[in-house]
């Protein structure tokens, strides 16, 4: 016999075991908030709601651009991750603070990277001039 | 073992009086470490209770004989006039400054003890004399007998005192079969209203949110509670410890029917599986298991302009005041109650919240940033031995160490249950270190900030 099953045994008949019993019909209906008892919830919780593992200490990770460019140290407000990705190809990026901002129109610098990404542009970091590519032409803009 | 039980003898060995106030081991984010009992025990049973949980564990509690502070001494101290070493430094950090009092930490300031032996009302005279601000943590229904009313009556015009009653559910039927000994949560609703009505801040303590106990009346609850007049919610989860002897087990049995866990191994089961073991024996669920309630207490006192407090380490970057009991940042009518310490992380965390929802910058956050030296106390070697860390550490350490140096253990420790990163379960994570060698952590963004900002709720409000 549980501690529980021991005391209403001996709460039985008295003012303590009423209360107990209108107590247990609550405590065994089913949870107001849905179709589901709450029985069934902690359950539900227990399969679906694990929490996730430690995120690794960043320090020492690898923060190499894969461009050249290293040089420009600039703060920008990016908007959605894709276009994180495609300007961490060209500039170095020290610090990525994420984004829950609205942000400014950057159409046409994000044109100028796609066209980068494609090869229809390219910039040479020594002269400092930038190229229109077409095939294996080099034109100076 | 047997489970402890008290005797309301006078004690037969050992120091006559209680020594309280103390520092709070919960330091590292806590608004109010200064925390005090006048009793060394409580007449209440709640099955939840964590007091219970520690002392039980505790070896160093063999004497379960019943004691108070030495009151005239704490009166003289607050007075100017400090008695001892001990009060002296306490002068001297805290009651000089007229540093917010936070009583009832791991007892209740208005239980039955109080109700036979009354030690607490000549010390509330003087903190009303004294225009001390006063927070209290309570229950008890000792505070509605005439001398306590007429007491609080006197002092409601300078509002130096403010309220937290704490409450589970408000079924009456289920407070008796959870909250054995204390009055019933229609009442202390009721006492909620007579505070309120005298013109104190008062704060529905939802703690410990209880999972299918506490969310089946959550709506009602906190309708009631506005209507009698709460300033603010403040909110924490329900935690185990690991470490159940006999007694705790007793506890969890009953716990674990209200639950819906049918037993104590499943419910044991329950939080193992579902705390980030990252954070040590006292398992706190994680934050997906709490978040629908946050949501909706948080989404309340957005709609009545209430201060929504958070104590728990999930979600706690959503506290509206850097103060997770739900003290005011601001409180015109008596700015001594602002006298928290924002020298921690909850309100650096609410900070860096703000920061990010507001221009998109990840706040940077460093040990000397955040424990600043405007916090003295850290810096006293006087205190040092107030910190349960203490019993992991050498004679050696325990002689020269302040409560800044256990800190900065933890701060730098990644494996520390109390890192910045495991107790906020990647709410901050490490990026660097600063000048001094002490790990950078920064605010991390969560899936569910973006989700809801989607849906309208503001996270860039204070």
């Amino acid at each position: 016999m549980s501690i529980l099953d021991k005391y209403k045994k001996e709460a039985q008949g008295t003012a303590d075991g009423k209360r107990l019993d209108r107590a247990g019909k609550f405590l065994n209906k089913t949870s107001s908030g849905g179709p589901i008892s709450k029985e069934k919830r902690r359950e539900l919780e227990a399969t679906m709601l694990k929490p996730d593992p430690i995120k690794p200490f960043a320090k020492g990770a690898d923060q190499k651009p894969i461009s050249n460019l290293t040089k420009w140290s600039v703060q920008l407000v990016l908007g959605s991750d894709e276009n994180y990705e495609l300007f961490s190809k060209f500039f170095k990026v020290n610090q990525y603070k994420g984004a829950n901002v609205g942000y400014k129109q950057l159409a046409v610098l994000f044109a100028f990277l796609k066209a980068m990404e494609r090869g229809n542009l390219s910039f040479d970091l020594e002269t400092k001039i930038l190229y229109y590519c077409k095939g294996k032409n080099k034109i100076e803009l | 073992m047997k489970t402890k039980s008290l005797n309301l003898r006078k004690p037969e060995n050992g120091p006559q009086y209680y020594g309280s106030p103390r520092i709070s081991s919960e330091v590292m984010d806590c608004s109010m470490p200064l925390t005090f009992d006048h009793y060394n025990f409580c007449s209440m049973k709640c099955r939840y209770c964590f007091a219970y949980f520690f002392k039980s564990n505790n070896p160093a509690i063999t004497d379960l004989s019943l004691r108070s502070i030495n009151a005239d001494a704490m009166i003289r101290t607050i007075s100017g006039d400090p008695v001892g070493a001990r009060n002296k430094k306490i002068w001297e950090h805290f009651y000089s400054k007229k540093f917010l009092l936070h009583w009832g930490g791991l007892a209740d300031p208005f239980c039955g003890f109080e109700s036979k032996r009354h030690v607490g009302l000549p010390l509330l005279k003087a903190l009303g004399e004294n225009n001390y601000p006063t927070l209290f943590s309570f229950k008890g229904a000792t505070l509605m007998e005439d001398d306590y009313l007429k007491l609080f009556s006197k002092y409601s015009r300078q509002k130096n005192f403010a309220f937290q009653v704490s409450m589970v559910t408000l079924s009456d039927e289920v407070g008796a079969y959870i909250e054995v000994g204390v009055p019933a949560p229609s009442y202390r609703i009721k006492m909620i209203k007579t505070l309120s009505d005298m013109g104190y801040w008062t704060i529905l303590r939802l703690r410990p949110f209880i999972m299918g106990v506490t969310d089946e009346t959550l709506d009602e609850l906190l309708d009631a509670a506005l209507k009698a007049g709460i300033q603010g919610v403040s909110m924490e989860f329900f935690a185990v410890d690991s470490r159940a002897n006999e007694g705790m087990k007793d506890r969890y049995e009953w716990l674990a029917k209200a639950m819906g866990l049918g037993n104590v191994k499943s419910f044991m089961k329950y939080f193992r599986d579902l705390s980030p073991p990252e954070r040590g024996g006292y398992r706190r669920l994680n934050r997906y298991v709490k978040e629908e309630a946050v949501k909706k207490v948080f989404t309340f006192c957005q709609k009545h302009k209430l201060v929504f407090a958070c104590s728990d380490p999930d979600f706690k970057e959503l506290n509206m005041s850097g103060s997770c009991c739900g003290m005011p940042d601001k409180y015109p009518p008596n700015r001594l109650l602002e006298n928290w310490s924002r020298d921690q992380l909850t309100y650096h965390l609410k900070e860096a919240r703000l920061l990010y929802h507001r221009i998109g910058e990840r706040k940077l956050l460093t040990f000397g940033e955040v424990y600043s030296t405007r916090a003295s106390y850290l810096d006293d070697i006087h205190f040092g031995n107030d910190h349960v860390a203490v019993t992991g550490m050498t004679e050696a350490e325990r002689v020269i160490g302040t409560y800044r140096n256990i800190m900065q253990a933890h701060w730098n420790n990644l494996r520390s249950p109390a890192s910045p990163q495991n107790y906020f379960h990647n709410k901050l994570v490490p990026v660097d270190y600063d000048e001094d060698g002490n790990i950078v952590y920064t605010y991390e963004p969560m899936e569910y900030e973006i989700r809801w900002a989607r849906e309208g709720i503001d996270l860039a409000k204070r």
